[in-house]
């Protein structure tokens, strides 16, 4: 029935949603796919029991369809980190504290330290309760690999939605979105969740190893190092013409080749790193990742 | 019903421009390289597989695509395969290009990096595009090309107007297989048996391409020393016929997946 409600509500709210959301459906669909083809058997036999035999990937889409139900509207905050200029993690309460409206709403770090605290006594929990919280990690985690989910401290309007005209064009196009799905479905968008695995799902141990390695808040952190010139990227790109961002069409197709390889190397990383953590979570034989 | 599938094509054909060229569109060429992986031998996928850094091929089907503009080698008319309207040989850029890269390739592991990666990815692409309707090109006696002009379809149900390339490099294949992604097309189209794909590796590069500008050609035989047709006709596509095309360009688009995997076999298998 819940599910019903939640699917009710999504198509009541399907266009704000789409404005909301990070990763596209498909990406998400996608990441999580990924997720799933690297979880241990039996993490995955475990998993499963909870999701009644489903995969996840039915499920990649569930917590960002409920938080358009009322009484969810909270989950809109878990999307963005919050960051110091200089990158670091702000700590939770000072960054809901903050009179900048971006940093109070970007408490992703909280749903996922509520959500994995939680995790860590499921056998205690019922069947639905670990559903939602799953969902939540697997979200949160496909939307920190995303550029457009890192708030800096002192970030303003402009920074945060930069926007760029194609030639002539009166009306402005948003950056952020194009990261948001342009960059990645530019050149992929014909994949579907098995594709993504058939692609994506290449890495040699040594480079898991590599890629799964550290703690969540490093990985973050690290991610934050990559995306934090973004703005300025944007904006000092060789091929966009200063002051009115002004983007030629022609350039256009140079632009997305750039961006789109930081696009699936982001995809494919949140993939592995969402299978490292329910790995840790649902089998025994297998260390948690630290928060820390 | 061939006296209609002759003059759609005549109109598909006219409507062609060489301004946006995209062949079959990313899923097409998707198909094209997947149904070509899994005719790959094993050896052959292991070493092409190690040779560009352990991505599937699919990864850079469109990748010739999207850096048109950065090699003058492959532009936008390289892309379209040119024959001559009596024999259907190939001739001109399209077919030179395609020699010059297959024959470097059999030397691959002494090429430089940057040299032997963009000319598998070349392959990888131009199989699919020399495989797809929208890019047969042919020359008159004359040298002169036959220019493609301004036929537009007019779909019946529901009521649209598309350009020429664009029903081959999206509409055709959207309207029929919309949902399909490259693992269903090659679910669907690669399990003949190895008969018929073993006719359609009969010949070499060169006959192959003959054949698929032969299967054109009696378009042009309806027009014969037409260069340009009216602007601004239309002709009504309705869905059974569209339904055809749709399954030629199916069997195109296996062609130049077995097509492909061949060559690659060739080259990487050794």
């Amino acid at each position: 029935m819940k599910k019903i409600i939640i699917v009710i509500c999504f198509v009541f709210a399907v266009i704000p949603a789409t404005k909301l959301r990070a990763w596209d459906r498909g990406i998400h669909s996608g990441i999580v796919a990924l997720a799933e083809a690297n979880l241990t058997q039996t993490a995955k036999k475990n998993l499963r029991s909870y999701f009644n035999n489903e995969s996840l990937v039915l499920w990649a889409q569930w917590t960002d369809d409920l938080e358009q139900c009322k009484g969810h509207e909270q989950l809109r905050n878990y999307h963005n980190v919050a960051l110091t200029t200089k990158g670091a993690i702000m700590p939770i309460k000072k960054a809901a504290k903050s009179k900048n409206k971006f940093l109070k709403t970007a408490l992703a770090m909280e749903g996922l330290e509520k959500s994995l605290k939680e995790l860590s006594s499921y056998k205690t929990l019922d069947a639905e309760k670990v559903r939602e919280l799953v969902c939540m990690v697997m979200t949160i985690l496909a939307d920190i690999h995303c550029p457009s989910h890192y708030i800096f401290d002192k970030m303003t309007e402009d920074d945060l939605r930069p926007e760029y005209y194609r030639d002539n064009n009166t009306k402005p196009e948003n950056f952020l979105r194009l990261w948001e799905a342009g960059a990645f479905q530019a050149n992929f968008s014909v994949w579907r969740a098995r594709e993504y695995v058939h692609q994506l799902s290449r890495l040699t141990q040594e480079q898991i190893n590599e890629t799964v390695s550290g703690s969540l808040k490093s990985w973050i952190e690290k991610n934050a190092r990559n995306y934090a010139n973004l703005s300025s990227y944007v904006k000092n790109h060789p091929i966009m013409l200063k002051k009115q961002y002004r983007l030629k069409s022609s350039d256009y197709r140079l632009w997305l080749n750039t961006v789109n390889p930081v696009a699936v190397d982001a995809v494919q990383k949140a993939g592995y790193r969402i299978a490292r953590v329910l790995n840790g979570i649902f089998d025994d034989t297998i260390l948690e990742v630290s928060l820390n | 019903m061939k006296k209609y599938i002759i003059a759609l094509l005549v109109a598909l054909l006219s409507l062609c421009s060489v301004q946006t060229l995209f062949a079959w569109g990313k899923e097409g060429h998707a198909a094209v390289a997947y149904i070509a992986e899994k005719n790959l031998t094993a050896k052959a996928k292991a070493n092409l597989e190690k040779a560009i850094g352990n991505h599937s091929i699919v990864f850079y089907a469109s990748w010739l695509d999207y850096f048109r503009k950065c090699h003058k080698k492959w532009d936008k008319r390289a892309h379209v395969a040119t024959y001559d309207i009596e024999t259907g040989l190939p001739v001109g850029k399209g077919i030179n290009n395609m020699k010059e890269t297959i024959s470097l390739l059999k030397n691959y592991k002494n090429l430089p990096d940057s040299v032997f990666k963009f000319n598998i990815y070349a392959l990888i692409h131009q199989m699919g595009d020399f495989h797809c309707p929208g890019h047969v090109s042919f020359v008159n006696d004359k040298g002169e090309t036959i220019k493609y002009s301004n036929y537009e379809i007019k779909f019946l149900t529901p009521d649209r107007i598309e350009k020429y390339h664009h029903f081959w490099d999206g509409v055709l294949l959207a309207d029929i297989h919309g949902d399909w992604s490259y693992m269903d097309y090659e679910a669907a189209l690669n399990h003949v048996p190895q008969s018929v794909k073993d006719e359609m590796l009969k010949g070499t590069l060169v006959d192959w391409l003959q054949e698929n500008a032969l299967g054109c050609r009696f378009v042009y035989e309806v027009v014969p020393g037409r260069k340009k047709a009216p602007k601004n006709e239309l002709f009504l596509l309705e869905r059974p016929l569209e339904n055809e095309l749709g399954e030629f360009a199916l069997k195109q688009l296996l062609k130049g997946g077995v097509r492909l995997a061949a060559v690659l076999n060739d080259i990487f298998g050794e």
